[in-house]
């Protein structure tokens, strides 16, 4: 595995050309075009939520000496709350408030949304069709989908987040397959091989078609039927990527335009191995293997370097990195050691272990290494040597929320979220010990950027305190 | 009084459902408890359930490729079909279906082992009306593999989507044959065959008769609905109460299929699918309580009463171990005595370990699932705090206390009793049997053990507390329960359609329950009940 970050100026097009001796396709005729990003503004406007999972412990969000630690060197550009996020009363635990971070409406059903996510709710008002990525590393918790969702539609439908690295790269700089292992050339077009490879690819592009039916704008489904029906879509996507060839172009469905005019194009991630990203949950009890706590890092560290590169050659715009679904529960093993502590992640769930079995001590630890894996994201856009037009870097430019499901002990009260960036638009510091709801706070994000959402009128929730505290 | 018990069972679902640890809960649960009153009897008024795509189950899935396609896939070829959970009740509730890349993978591969097998030659003459690579014979060809595979006539869209696949394969110069299983595996692979689906774009209505034909025979045969199913549909044939209760005799007609709806019923109901098999014996016990359900399934017994049937149903093996003299070979019945403690349902072995198979103590884990499965009641799970609190108090305990006494103090505490007051009691009878269901006369410290209670008033209908003194006289209690009955009439409404029941269901619930009471009982007479009740032929407006 490697991720470039060298600093190979390149334009889109010279790198695909430049790379002749491998297969490449140019799905997108669009991005020969001028980038958008030129034509309309020096700095676009952007806001991606980052979300880790299982909470964070109240009597440790107000200072970086704890769990917070590697955040600390992104203070001066950060603004931390406390939030309550009590209006979550449909599902179970954690699901109950999964589709309320980052929304504040209460939830329409355990899967869909009261409305749109903050990031979704900017993007309409700004530009409804500049592209979002939804990706990062989870296993989904019990039935549960929206553990795992975190932008939602105007409609309340959640967008999967992508798992593999790969195919992140795929849906966000093109089409690129790895090259054949093989240095034999590739079979000829008439070949039963490659005969049985279009055959598959019709039939699946056929089954493509009866998915994108039923789940599109005239279907005769309904919401949750659909969402059903996509998470199967995305599946097959899966499937049919598989099976491309090198020479193929790979209908990815809904492709995000390209909007950069130059960008540091990362090499084509190889997915690890080390993480089973097929799997439907990761936890305690369900067979799953152990996985060390510097591999999850490691494929993380993955998806957050594609996201910053994404953001840097404004391929993306709004969105989500997720780093593991609400109530956290991967099979997590290695020996962690941070603030002069130290402890054996136990293989199993973390959450089982940590929360269920009441261990605070481990449980910040776990934070900790939570907190670190998203720092890695943080530094990838606080980038020196990469500054935008204004001259400043992408994490002071664009608006990064980072948030979570609970307080401590499943409470959804002292929920932690930081706002980082965004300009001058806001104000920088701990603010944890100001009571509000997470509407207050998600309005006041919103009203930094111009814009009076209302979040919270639709389910008629009440405000828990002044946002305002985070506006210049 | 019932209506406020069924209605509450479904308030206490949904608002308890997974919710941790919220102070209010506990709060609310008291108020619960004093609604529980007749005087705060309400009505709400039925609504049907929305409509929700429901994904085949393993099985279904399996037998629809048997019925329509003619193709047995083995247990072999079936191992990379994931395991499924019945995480609300039954595996096949729809809200609680998932759909990961390992079933989709799945599908993708059987899809090809489908038709490659020789019965995929002999559908294709059936189906065929044409031996073509024409784009006509392809629209053909389509039209009738798509409504055979999808259950129902195909759309115009459909039939012109597939035989778009037809001629785009025929052009790569393949036979009929090979051009045809392309068609089929795309089929095999989309939502109309793989999901259940109805029309969810209209306004509350009756099903039409081809999606009642599907709901019916995946109800009692978790299969496709045969010719007779869907030529009554074709013709309108699926209007009348007296039109479907036909049908469901027909169905019922033949006494294996009834055997396997039993089986697939209790096996969810008594959540075998998480038994661990510490001893080897899972298959034997799990065997033996189906064999008991069937047994009373097959004698027309009131399946909503069960308590008190005086049977047994063991192995040999099984028998030796709990006492009784082995007796031939295979599942047998032995004769029960409530008053030691063996027979009715909840006396068999299989039962009492699929009850027991939960953390927090015999106690507590029985407690939980006979106020789960029986009452449909389900308390908040205690917050981690208090855990931590109750884990103290326990480990302050001498060593060696009897988990009834623990119980009992466990009761004396208010922020325990609470809950723990709701379920714990009903569970004591129990206490003479171990974990996997055998009896003892003391526990594992030598403590004599005590198998007297009560029933709690939160789940009497009368809203008094009950005492009984052992099993038998809790049987005696819980078989005069309407609460019951209605709870039990809730959990086989919920198989029968694959969706967890709300408040608005709960009218309907009591009216087949007590329908179901006047017609004996019976399964048989059940399901036809349920069948031709509005709550199954109806369904909720688009969302």
């Amino acid at each position: 595995m490697k991720v470039h970050t060298g600093k190979r100026r390149l334009s889109r097009r010279t790198f695909l050309r430049g790379t002749s001796s491998i297969a490449i396709a140019l799905p997108f005729l669009a991005e020969m075009a001028p980038s958008r990003s030129v034509a309309q503004a020096e700095v676009p406007t952007r806001l991606v939520t980052a979300f880790f999972g299982l909470g964070l412990d109240p009597s440790w969000q107000n200072d970086f000496s704890g769990p917070l630690e590697p955040l600390a060197p992104f203070r001066d550009k950060m603004a931390a709350f406390s939030v309550d996020l009590v209006q979550g009363n449909v599902g179970g635990a954690h699901c109950n408030t999964s589709t309320v971070v980052f929304v504040g409406e209460r939830q329409r059903s355990v899967n869909r949304a009261g409305g749109a996510s903050i990031d979704q709710l900017l993007r309409a008002e700004v530009d409804p069709s500049a592209p979002t990525l939804a990706s990062g590393l989870w296993w989904r918790r019990g039935a549960c989908d929206a553990q795992a969702l975190r932008v939602f539609g105007l409609d309340g439908n959640g967008r999967p987040p992508v798992k593999r690295p790969s195919e992140v790269f795929d849906r966000v700089f093109g089409s690129y397959r790895p090259p054949p292992s093989s240095t034999e050339p590739p079979p000829p077009a008439d070949s039963p091989e490659r005969r049985a490879r279009r055959i598959e690819r019709s039939v699946l592009d056929t089954v493509l078609g009866q998915y994108r039916s039923l789940t599109g704008d005239r279907s005769y489904l309904g919401a949750e039927s659909k969402l059903k029906l996509t998470q199967h879509l995305n599946s097959i996507r899966e499937i049919e990527l598989s099976l491309a060839p090198a020479d193929d172009v790979i209908d990815m469905g809904d492709p995000m335009p390209p909007m950069g005019a130059t960008c540091d194009v990362p090499d084509v991630p190889r997915d690890p191995s080390i993480a089973d990203y097929d799997r439907f949950t990761y936890g305690t009890g369900d067979g799953a293997p152990r996985i060390d706590w510097q591999d999850v890092q490691m494929v993380f560290g993955l998806h957050a370097q594609l996201y910053a590169m994404a953001l840097r050659c404004d391929l993306v715009r709004y969105g989500n990195l997720m780093f593991e679904s609400a109530g956290g529960h991967t099979n997590l093993g290695g020996t962690y050691r941070a603030m002069g502590e130290s402890t054996d992640f136990p293989g199993n769930s973390q959450h089982d272990s940590y929360f269920h079995g009441n261990q605070p001590r481990e449980a910040r630890l776990y934070q900790h290494f939570a907190l670190s894996s998203v720092a890695a994201f943080l530094e990838a856009l606080d980038d020196d040597d990469f500054r935008e037009a204004n001259g400043a870097t992408v994490l002071e430019n664009a608006t990064i929320v980072l948030g979570t499901e609970y307080g401590w002990n499943h409470n959804k009260t002292d929920v932690f979220h930081a706002v980082f960036g965004g300009g001058e638009r806001f104000q920088r510091g701990f603010f944890t010990d100001r009571r509000m709801n997470g509407i207050d706070l998600y309005n006041a994000i919103l009203r930094g950027h111009g814009i009076e959402a209302g979040i919270g009128s639709a389910s008629g929730i009440a405000s828990g305190g002044d946002g305002n505290v985070l506006l210049t | 009084m019932r209506r406020l018990f069924v209605l509450m069972s479904f308030a206490l679902v949904v608002s308890c459902s997974g919710v941790i640890d919220e102070p209010e809960e506990t709060a609310d649960w008291r108020a619960r408890r004093d609604r529980n009153r007749p005087d705060r009897e309400t009505d709400i008024p039925f609504e049907p359930l929305s409509p929700l795509a429901r994904r085949l189950t393993r099985d279904e899935y399996q037998n629809s490729l048997r019925d329509l396609v003619g193709v047995a896939l083995s247990e072999d070829d079936l191992t990379i079909y994931p395991r499924e959970r019945p995480l609300e009740g039954f595996i096949h509730i729809a809200t609680s279906q998932s759909v990961n890349p390992e079933h989709v993978r799945a599908y993708h591969s059987l899809a090809a082992t489908v038709v490659a097998d020789p019965g995929f030659d002999d559908f294709l003459d059936a189906v065929a009306p044409c031996r073509e690579t024409t784009a006509s014979c392809g629209e053909q060809v389509a039209e009738a593999m798509a409504t055979r595979l999808f259950r129902r006539p195909a759309t115009e869209m459909e039939t012109s989507a597939f035989a778009t696949l037809f001629v785009s394969v025929a052009g790569e110069d393949t036979s009929f044959g090979d051009t045809a299983r392309a068609v089929a595996r795309a089929m095999l692979q989309s939502p109309q065959f793989l999901y259940l689906i109805e029309r969810e774009d209209l306004a509350e209505r009756v099903v039409s008769d081809y999606e009642l034909a599907s709901r019916l025979s995946y109800f009692l045969w978790a299969s496709p609905p045969d010719a007779a199913l869907l030529d009554a549909a074709s013709r309108g044939a699926l209007q009348t109460d007296e039109q479907i209760a036909s049908h469901v005799d027909r169905m019922l007609a033949n006494r294996a299929r009834v055997r396997l709806v039993a089986e697939r019923y209790l096996f969810d109901w008594a959540r075998f699918e998480a038994l661990p098999d510490e001893d080897g014996l899972n298959e034997q016990l799990i065997q033996s309580a189906l064999a008991f359900y069937v047994d009373a399934v097959d004698s027309g017994e009131n399946v909503l009463n069960l308590f008190g049937v005086e049977k047994v149903f063991l192995t040999p093996a099984l028998a030796e171990r709990y006492g009784f003299s082995p007796g031939g070979v295979g599942v047998r019945e032995y004769p029960g005595n409530l008053a030691r403690g063996r027979g009715g349902l909840l006396g068999q072995p299989g039962i009492i370990a699929g009850m027991t198979n939960a953390d927090g103590g015999e106690i507590v884990a029985r407690g939980l699932f006979l106020q789960s499965q029986l009452f449909c009641d389900h308390p908040p799970e205690p917050p981690a705090a208090l855990q931590s609190e109750i884990d103290d108090f326990v480990a302050e305990l001498p060593e060696g206390t009897s988990d009834r006494t623990i119980a009992e103090q466990r009761l004396e505490r208010d922020e325990c009793a609470t809950c723990h007051g709701q379920f714990d009691p009903i569970a004591y009878a129990f206490e003479n049997f171990d974990h996997r269901g055998g009896f003892r006369a003391e526990d594992e410290f030598g403590n004599d053990l005590r198998t007297d209670g009560w029933l709690p008033d939160s789940v009497t209908d009368s809203g008094r507390q009950l005492p009984y003194r052992d099993y038998a006289e809790l049987m005696g209690l819980l078989g005069e329960s309407a609460r019951i009955r209605d709870c039990l009439t809730q959990r086989h409404v919920e198989f029968a359609l694959g969706r967890t029941l709300a408040k608005e269901q709960g009218s309907a619930v009591i009216e087949i329950a007590d329908a179901g009471r006047d017609a004996g009982g019976s399964f048989v007479a059940l399901a036809k009940i349920i069948a031709t009740h509005e709550v199954f032929r109806s369904v909720g407006g688009a969302r």
